[in-house]
C-alpha cells in the first residue's frame, strides 16, 4: 500500500501547477490592461466580478448551455452571469481570484496558443465552441480544469431556472408542490 | 473565554456521538461547529439554495489538480445532513487489515449495535426500492453477481428523493436529529459559526482551542476532541503544528473516488424520485485487496438537474440532448476502494487537497467502469454514456472492453468523492484509544481515524468509532 502520492505524480503536478500559474498570472495582467467591455442597459452592477468578467462569463454561459431546439429556454448569458456574481460573492477570496484569472486566460489565452486569435468574447459562436472543445480535451491539465470549473458554474446558473424543468420532465422540489 | 471539561470540534457523526456520550457521562461539553445551523424549514430542495449552505466552496471543492470534486459537508450535523443515509458495517477483512488492538469486527460489534438501535437503522423495504436501484438489482441478478439491499437510518421518510440537499421532512435519524439534542439535554453547549483556528498547547498538553466567530476571537479552555472531518481535522492539526512521530499526519488521505456512468433506458426511470441509494453491487469489490481488478463498490447515484448536468460529459447542444433524456436515465457509480494516498496541506486558511490516482487505482477504475457498463446493459440500457473529456457513448455490451484501454488523466473521466478519510490514522497518529500520540488532552473521532479506505459507506463506522472513543475519553477525563 502506498503511503503518499508517487513521486512522479508529485513532479507532474508541480510542473503543471507552475505552468498553469504562469499562464493564469500572464492572462490576469493582460486582462487588467484591456478595456472596451460594456454591460447591457438595465443589468445591475456586479458585486465581485468586474464588468469585463461578466461579459466573458456571459459568453461562456451562452455556449456551454447552448440549446438544441427552439423549445428549450434560451440561456440569457448576462442574466445568468449576473446571478452567478452573487453566488461567487459567497466563495472564499482565493477561489474568486482563481476564477478571475481563469476568465482572463480564456478571454486572451487563445492568442497564446493560436496566432491571430481574437478575444473569446469577440469570437463567432463556432470559434467559441471550438475553443471550449479545445479546453475540454486539452493536453494541459490547467485548461481541462478551467473548462470544468466554468462548465459547473454555467450549468448551475442555467439548470437552477425552473423554466428548464419542463424540458427535462423534472417536477422540481416537492416542498414547493405541497 | 469559555471553560469546559471537553471541547468537541465538529458536529457530524463523530462529533455528535462524542458530545452526546460525554455529556451523558456528566462532562461539561462544548461543541464548536464552523458552519451554521440550518432548520428543517429552510431545506428548500433547491440546488442553487442548498449547495452553498450545505457544502464547502458551494459544492465546488476539488483536489488541487481539479481532478476530483470532493463534496464535504459543513453546518450543524456535518455530512449527516446531506448524506443518503446508507448504514453498513465495515467489512471484516478491512478491519482486520488495520491490525489495531481493539478494532476487529468483534470489538466494534457492540458499538455498531448501539448506533443501529439509536439511529433506527433498518433494511429498506422492498416496496421502497425505486427504479434506479431496481435496475442495478436487475443487472446484478442477470449477471449472477453479488448484491444486496442496504439499510438506512431514516424514519418517516416520504421518498421525496432530495436527501443530498438535506431532508425537508426531518426523516433522517442523524447527528442533528438524534445525538445533538440529547447532548444539549445533558448540558452540552453548541456554538455554530465558530471556526477552530488553532489548538492551544501548554507543556505537552492540549488545553484548549482558539476559534473565530464573525471576526472575533473566542478561546475555549478544555481538552479537545477533533471531529471536523478527515479534511478539517487534519487541517487544524497541521495548522497547529502538532507533534507527529509517525510522520503520517494529514498524509494518508483516501477518498473513494467514483466515476458515474449513465444508461439510457427505453422507458421512464425517474431516478430523481424515491430513496436514492437502496441497493449495492459488491461483485467487483474484493476488500481483501488480493484481486487488483475488483476494488469497486457499485451503487446507484442520481442528482437533481444541476448535479446531473455536471455528471454528464460535454457541453452545448449535444449535452442538452442528453439532459432531455433525464427521466430515462439510470446512473450507477463505481467507487474505488482506493490505495492511493493523498494529503491535506495548509494553504493560508484553506486546505489544499493533494491526491493523485496511482497506477493500481487507475487500473481498478477502468475495471469499475467496465463493470458499471455491463450492469447497465444487463439491466436493459440502450446505450451507456461515459464521462470522458471526449464524451463516449457505448451502443452495445460488446463495446465495454474498450473502457479497459482508456488512459487515465485528471478530469478524464470526471470523478467525484464523498468519503474523505484516513488523514489521522489509528495506530499511527493516534493510539487505539483515539488519543493523540505524543500529546495529552487530544483525541480524534471522525473518519480521519481509518488507516485504510473502507470500501463502503463510512457513516455507521464513524458513529461506532466515535462511540468507542467516547468511552475511552470519558474514562480518562472522568478520572482527571
Amino acid at each position: 500500500m502506498s503511503e503518499g502520492p508517487p513521486s512522479s505524480s508529485r513532479r507532474r503536478l508541480l510542473r503543471v501547477g507552475l505552468f498553469g500559474s504562469a499562464l493564469l498570472a500572464g492572462a490576469a495582467v493582460i486582462g487588467r490592461n484591456v478595456s472596451g467591455y460594456v454591460l447591457p442597459r438595465g443589468l445591475p452592477s456586479p458585486t465581485v466580478l468586474s464588468v469585463r468578467e461578466v461579459v466573458i462569463l456571459a459568453a461562456v454561459v451562452e455556449r456551454i448551455c447552448a440549446t438544441d431546439g427552439p423549445d428549450a429556454p434560451r440561456p440569457d448569458g448576462y442574466a445568468i452571469a449576473s446571478w452567478l456574481d452573487g453566488y461567487i460573492a459567497g466563495l472564499d477570496v482565493p477561489l474568486r481570484r482563481d476564477l478571475s484569472a481563469l476568465l482572463s486566460l480564456l478571454e486572451h489565452g487563445s492568442a497564446l496558443f493560436r496566432l491571430g486569435a481574437t478575444r473569446f468574447s469577440h469570437m463567432s459562436t463556432d470559434e467559441q465552441d471550438r475553443t471550449l472543445a479545445d479546453w475540454c480535451d486539452s493536453r494541459l491539465d490547467v485548461r481541462r480544469q478551467g473548462f470544468q470549473a466554468l462548465r459547473a458554474l454555467a450549468f448551475l446558473g442555467y439548470y437552477r431556472d425552473d423554466r428548464t424543468f419542463a424540458l427535462l420532465g423534472y417536477p422540481g422540489p416537492m416542498v414547493a408542490r405541497r | 473565554m469559555i471553560k469546559a471539561d471537553l471541547c468537541v470540534i465538529g458536529s457530524g457523526a463523530g462529533g455528535g456521538m462524542v458530545a452526546r456520550e460525554a455529556a451523558r457521562a456528566g462532562l461539561e461539553v462544548v461543541v464548536l461547529e464552523e458552519g451554521p445551523a440550518i432548520p428543517t424549514a429552510e431545506m428548500t430542495q433547491r440546488e442553487d439554495d442548498m449547495l452553498p449552505k450545505l457544502f464547502f466552496d458551494g459544492g465546488g471543492r476539488t483536489t488541487a489538480d481539479g481532478a476530483i470534486n470532493v463534496l464535504s459537508g459543513r453546518g450543524l450535523g456535518g455530512s449527516t445532513v446531506h448524506n443518503t443515509n446508507l448504514c453498513k458495517r465495515a467489512p471484516d477483512d478491512v478491519l482486520a487489515s488495520w491490525n489495531v488492538d481493539g478494532w476487529t469486527a468483534r470489538d466494534l460489534a457492540p458499538h455498531y449495535e448501539v448506533v443501529e438501535r439509536d439511529l433506527s437503522v433498518t433494511r429498506i423495504e422492498e416496496s421502497r426500492i425505486n427504479r434506479n436501484n431496481a435496475l442495478l438489482r436487475l443487472g446484478t441478478e442477470k449477471l449472477g453477481w453479488r448484491g444486496a439491499v442496504l439499510s438506512h437510518n431514516r424514519k418517516g421518510c416520504v421518498g421525496s428523493g432530495f436527501c443530498e440537499l438535506g431532508c425537508s421532512f426531518d426523516a433522517k435519524q442523524n447527528a442533528v436529529k438524534v445525538l445533538l439534542p440529547d447532548a444539549v439535554r445533558h448540558g452540552a453547549r453548541i456554538y455554530t459559526e465558530h471556526r477552530a483556528e488553532q489548538l492551544i498547547i501548554e507543556k505537552g498538553r492540549v488545553v484548549g482551542v482558539r476559534a473565530t466567530h464573525r471576526g472575533q476571537t473566542v478561546e475555549v479552555r478544555a481538552p479537545v476532541c477533533l471531529s471536523g472531518s478527515a479534511i478539517g481535522s487534519a487541517l487544524l492539526a497541521r495548522r497547529s503544528k502538532l507533534p507527529d512521530p509517525s510522520r503520517k499526519m494529514g498524509r494518508t488521505l483516501r477518498l473513494h473516488p467514483g466515476v458515474a456512468l449513465a444508461g439510457v433506458f427505453p422507458d421512464a426511470v425517474e431516478a430523481f424520485s424515491g430513496i436514492p441509494q437502496s441497493y449495492e453491487c459488491t461483485e467487483l469489490l474484493d476488500t481483501s485487496g488480493r484481486d487488483p481488478d475488483r476494488r469497486a463498490w457499485i451503487v446507484p447515484v442520481f442528482a437533481h438537474p444541476v448535479g446531473l448536468a455536471s455528471m454528464l460529459p460535454g457541453f452545448g447542444a449535444a449535452h442538452m440532448r442528453m439532459m432531455r433524456l433525464y427521466p430515462r436515465l439510470a446512473v450507477f457509480v463505481a467507487m474505488l476502494h482506493d490505495e492511493s494516498a493523498g494529503s491535506i496541506e495548509v494553504d493560508g486558511d484553506r486546505p489544499r487537497i493533494e491526491y493523485a490516482l496511482n497506477a493500481a487505482d487507475q487500473h481498478a477504475l477502468r475495471h469499475g467502469m467496465r463493470g458499471v457498463a455491463r450492469l447497465l446493459f444487463a439491466a436493459g440500457a440502450e446505450r451507456v454514456v461515459v464521462p470522458f473529456s471526449r464524451p463516449l457513448e457505448l451502443d452495445s455490451v460488446h463495446d465495454v472492453d474498450a473502457l479497459l484501454q482508456h488512459r487515465y488523466r485528471p478530469l478524464d473521466p470526471l470523478l467525484t468523492a464523498v468519503h474523505p478519510m484516513g488523514t489521522l490514522p489509528l495506530g499511527a497518529v493516534v493510539d487505539e484509544r483515539g488519543a493523540w500520540r505524543g500529546l495529552e488532552g487530544l483525541w480524534v473521532a471522525d473518519s480521519s481515524l481509518f488507516p485504510t479506505s473502507l470500501g463502503g459507506p463510512p457513516q455507521l463506522t464513524v458513529y461506532a468509532a466515535a462511540h468507542k472513543i467516547a468511552g475511552h475519553l470519558v474514562e480518562q477525563l472522568g478520572h482527571a
